[in-house]
């Protein structure tokens, strides 16, 4: 039987913007998904050890505030340090269309914006952890 | 002719009128044609549905300037005054953000909307640990009376109203203002302001909040009625509606949640011995005029007046016109703003701002085309300030009182929304009041379903979005006069500046007046122990934002969500 792909959902630092996130929550777990939802208020080293701890497939950050170019790059940086350097990195959210190339570049798999469609980020989030189990195998 | 003829007369000629038109009524665009939030949408609307709803002019509508205030709340409303323009600003340096305050201040915006960054919101001074990455990144950042000072400069604050959207902390907030105005030898009774003091929605949309909720409660409260004693000039509640409106959230559940809250501060207030129609006059709201259903909206603040004027008179007993006649101010929508649509945002705010006029409200902010990217730039808030002109000098619809009552579709729509918003106002009320509707998941779990039901609607295309869902953007580039927040070495100095203040002040005095304010924290709500008048001494004593915000913390606790 295939693995239940794991997910981690967070935000960093002290953006509470909650709703897209909850969201997407939801919709990854009606998409069979195993989904550790750590909210809002995280330390960049809590979501790293979160991370680790949970053995995730997957993390997803959250950043409406716009710190995502001092948060995400850190996230990516501390779990290649940790030796998750092959869990998927996707952020969604406020994302000004001129930082997309920066974060890509520190790893980020994929950038959803506000306004993509649910099934998109579980259709992705679906075929890249596969490609992950698949390349782990 | 009888009214029964005239009746009968309009019921057999649309009868007629429907059977001839017949085959173009079956070939409409859609079967069904509804508002976003379900309002149903008729063809057509005549007077027989103003007597299908028991439309009485003189009980629904009344005179503008008296109750039941559909009309508007004064009785000359904008041939008198103009509503307030005021746009929500804040760059991350204070010195940036007084120059900012003046560049709209000299383009004609009547009040200031401070817009905050998000440790000064929650109560972390720049200096601390969990603020590096989000200093200056939503606005200002502000820990210090020597802040405020330059964030005012050359701003007389007994003339110009400025807005604190900062809700945890609007003790603080007041505090600071008292002790500026001391310093300018104002008076706090002639000290004016705008103090969004709203807690609950913190725990419902944004995650603004800092203590549990009954001492964030009792937070509100203080100042509601420090606002009474002593800032009679000062809005000291504003109930937000707007959150919810964002959050995807139908009109009746944007004015039930705000109603509710009020009536939570109402009771609160109440229960300090404090008269009722000192305390309902003291309270505004903090609404959305979208441009989308745009009659809905329109429908929707004259259905509020109604709403909220006959609460306060009928339930509340409150005997003074201005306890019944809410003062609103609005916002345009953000949730239909498009990150990529950057001239489609500048048309959606002005026909907001539209809607504003016809809306009847007191005060507008109407969000700017580059808010889905951040905080407006100031080229941004000039465009959204003068859209708001555009309608107020060039229009005439502020000429005319309530330009659009009587007419057949609004007072339908506006029958309709008050109906809804009564039944869930009704709902929350039953289940013990906003403050239990926030701690049972409630009021989470219906924000929660909006916004699925949002998302689906766009997802299937019954809610259309240009630039989003229907025709591609058309303007995709950002353009380079977006604003960026302070880079990292401006925010490493201020950091630097701050940890330096610290050293000036006297040890002892501070922290004596910090232990004081957790004494007063400790004691159990009551005027008494307002905690405005110990966090005044310690802005007196150069006490920052972050310590006195922590003094509160070591007795409050801090509080997580459960849901």
């Amino acid at each position: 039987m295939e693995r239940r792909i794991r997910v981690l959902v967070a935000k960093a630092g002290l953006d509470g913007h909650q709703a897209g996130i909850r969201l997407v929550a939801q919709t990854l777990r009606d998409a069979g998904m195993e989904v550790i939802y750590l909210g809002h208020y995280n330390t960049v080293e809590q979501i790293v050890q979160a991370a680790l701890e949970e053995q995730v497939d997957v993390v997803g950050l959250s950043s409406l505030c716009g710190a995502h170019m001092d948060v995400v790059p850190k996230v990516t940086a501390k779990l290649r340090e940790a030796g998750l350097g092959e869990v998927v990195v996707v952020v969604g959210g406020v994302i000004p269309n001129k930082d997309i190339p920066a974060l890509t570049a520190a790893g980020v798999s994929r950038v959803f914006k506000g306004g993509t469609p649910l099934e998109q980020i579980s259709t992705f989030i679906t075929e890249a952890a596969r490609r992950k189990h698949a390349a782990s195998a | 002719m009888t009214m029964q003829s005239l009746h009968d007369d309009i019921e057999a000629e649309l009868c007629a009128w429907e059977k001839r038109h017949a085959d173009v009524f079956g070939a409409e665009r859609k079967a069904d044609f509804s508002s976003d939030s379900g309002i149903p949408y008729q063809r057509l609307y005549t007077p027989l549905d103003l007597e299908k709803i028991g439309f009485d002019y003189r009980k629904s509508l009344g005179f503008p300037g008296e109750a039941p205030f559909t009309r508007g709340i004064t009785p000359t409303m904008y041939r008198s005054e103009h509503f307030l323009s005021a746009q929500y600003m804040g760059f991350s340096t204070p010195s940036e953000t007084n120059a900012l305050f003046k560049v709209l201040q000299a383009k004609g915006s009547k009040a200031l909307h401070l817009a905050f960054d998000l440790p000064t919101i929650q109560g972390y001074d720049c200096d601390h640990p969990l603020a590096r990455d989000d200093v200056g990144k939503t606005g200002l950042s502000l820990s210090t009376l020597d802040d405020l000072e330059i964030v005012l400069d050359s701003i007389d604050i007994s003339q110009m109203a400025v807005a604190w959207v900062n809700n945890p902390l609007a003790v603080v907030w007041v505090a600071m203002m008292c002790v500026l105005a001391e310093r300018r030898g104002i008076a706090w009774k002639d000290t004016l302001g705008f103090f969004q003091n709203d807690i609950i929605k913190g725990f419902l949309t944004d995650s603004q909040f800092i203590y549990p909720p009954d001492p964030s409660v009792r937070l509100a409260t203080d100042v509601i009625t420090f606002g009474i004693r002593h800032m009679p000039k000062a809005r000291v509640s504003n109930l937000c509606c707007l959150q919810y409106e964002e959050s995807a959230c139908d009109e009746a559940h944007q004015l039930a949640f705000g109603m509710a809250t009020g009536t939570a501060y109402i009771r609160a207030a109440l229960k300090r011995g404090y008269d009722i129609d000192d305390v309902a006059s003291r309270i505004s709201f903090l609404g959305c005029v979208n441009h989308r259903d745009f009659l809905c909206e329109v429908a929707k603040w004259r259905a509020a007046r109604r709403l909220w004027a006959g609460l306060m008179r009928d339930t509340y007993h409150a005997k003074r016109a201005e306890s019944m006649a809410p003062w609103v101010r609005v916002s345009t929508g953000g949730l239909d703003l498009i990150q990529d649509s950057r001239d489609m945002n500048v048309a959606r705010g002005a026909i907001a701002c539209l809607a504003m006029a016809f809306a009847g409200i007191q005060s507008a902010t109407p969000k700017t085309y580059d808010e889905p990217l951040g905080i407006p730039s100031e080229q941004a808030s000039v465009t959204a300030l003068r859209s708001v002109q555009l309608v107020q000098f060039e229009t005439g619809v502020c000429d005319i009182v309530d330009p659009l009552g009587g007419s057949y579709a609004v007072e339908t729509l506006t029958h309709e929304i008050e109906q809804r918003a009564r039944a869930e106002l009704e709902r929350i009320e039953a289940m013990g009041g906003m403050i239990e509707a926030v701690k049972n998941g409630y009021a989470a779990k219906e924000i929660l379903d909006a916004g699925t039901r949002h998302v689906a609607r766009v997802t299937s295309g019954e809610k259309l979005s240009l630039g989003l869902n229907i025709y591609p953007p058309d303007n995709p580039t950002e353009r380079e006069d977006f604003y960026l927040p302070a880079p990292a070495a401006v925010v490493d100095e201020r950091i630097a500046a701050l940890v330096e203040y610290k050293t000036r002040r006297d040890q002892g005095a501070l922290a004596k007046a910090l232990d004081k304010v957790r004494q007063v924290a400790a004691q159990p709500e009551s005027d008494d122990a307002n905690m405005i008048f110990p966090i005044i001494e310690a802005v007196r004593i150069g006490a920052t934002s972050g310590e006195i915000a922590g003094a509160m913390r070591d007795v409050f606790g801090e509080f997580r969500l459960p849901w």
